[in-house]
C-alpha cells in the first residue's frame, strides 16, 4: 500500500522521537545504577528499551495505515470494523510483547514497557515545540 | 498458615479484578478513534484541499487518544504477571 507523504512525514517524526527516547531511557538508566539508585545496568536495558521503541513505532505505523484505508472506506459501518480489528489485533500484538517480555528473563520489562508512550511523548514533544499545520488558513466554509 | 492463605487469595482475587478494570480502559479509544475518523471524513469532504492537515492530525489524535488504553493495558498485564509474584513474596 502506498503511504501518503503526511503520513510518511509523521512516521519519520515518531521513529525519531522513539529512537531519541531509547537512547534518553537507556542513558538515564545508565546513569541512575552508576550513581547508586540501587537499580541494575546491563546490556538487556538498552536491548529491551530498542525492542520497545520498536514495538512502539511498529502500533504506530499499524495505526497510520488502519486510518489510511479507513479514509478510503466508503460505508461507516465498514470504517468502523477496520479500526476495531486493527485496535484488537494491535493490542494483541502489544500484550503478547509485553508478556514476551516480563516472561524472558533476559528482558527487562520495564525498560521494555516504558517506550511504548514514546510516541505519545514524541507528539507532545512535537506540539510543545511549537508545530503548526502545514496548510493552516486554507480554505474556508 | 490459614491466615496466610486467606491473604493470598484476597491479593490473587484483587490482582485479578484489578486487572480486568484497568483493561476496561481499552474500550474508550476504539470508540474515540471511530469518531475522530468519521469526523475527519466529513472534514475532508468538506475541504479537499485540507486532506494532507487533516490527515497527519487526526494520526496524531488518534496516537494520543490511544494513551489511556495502552496505560490501562500495561497496567492490567502487570496486574497479571507481576504482581501476584510480588505478593506472594511479600507474604512468605
Amino acid at each position: 500500500m502506498h503511504l501518503r507523504p503526511d503520513v510518511k512525514r509523521e512516521l519519520r517524526h515518531i521513529g525519531v522521537g522513539c529512537a531519541v527516547g531509547a537512547v534518553v531511557l537507556s542513558a538515564g538508566w545508565g546513569a541512575l545504577a552508576a550513581a547508586g539508585a540501587g537499580i541494575p545496568f546491563g546490556w538487556p536495558v538498552p536491548l529491551s528499551a530498542a525492542l520497545g521503541a520498536g514495538a512502539a513505532w511498529l502500533n504506530f505505523f499499524g495505526l497510520a495505515i488502519t486510518l489510511q484505508k479507513a479514509m478510503h472506506c466508503e460505508s461507516e459501518t465498514g470504517r468502523r470494523n477496520l479500526l476495531r480489528m486493527s485496535d484488537i489485533y494491535r493490542k494483541l500484538a502489544l500484550g503478547v510483547f509485553l508478556v514476551a517480555m516480563v516472561l524472558i528473563p533476559v528482558f527487562n520489562w520495564v525498560a521494555a514497557a516504558i517506550p511504548l508512550l514514546f510516541p505519545q511523548l514524541t507528539i507532545f514533544a512535537m506540539y510543545a515545540f511549537g508545530r503548526k499545520p502545514q496548510n493552516s488558513g486554507k480554505g474556508g466554509e | 498458615m490459614e491466615f496466610q492463605l486467606l491473604a493470598k487469595g484476597i491479593a490473587l482475587a484483587g490482582c485479578a479484578i484489578g486487572a480486568g478494570c484497568a483493561l476496561i480502559a481499552g474500550i474508550g479509544p476504539g470508540i474515540g478513534e471511530g469518531n475522530a475518523v468519521a469526523a475527519a471524513c466529513e472534514a475532508i469532504g468538506r475541504q479537499p484541499e485540507c486532506k494532507g492537515d487533516v490527515t497527519s492530525t487526526m494520526l496524531l489524535g488518534c496516537a494520543i487518544a490511544e494513551t489511556t488504553g495502552i496505560y490501562g493495558f500495561v497496567t492490567g498485564l502487570l496486574l497479571i504477571f507481576v504482581a501476584p509474584g510480588m505478593f506472594m513474596g511479600m507474604l512468605g
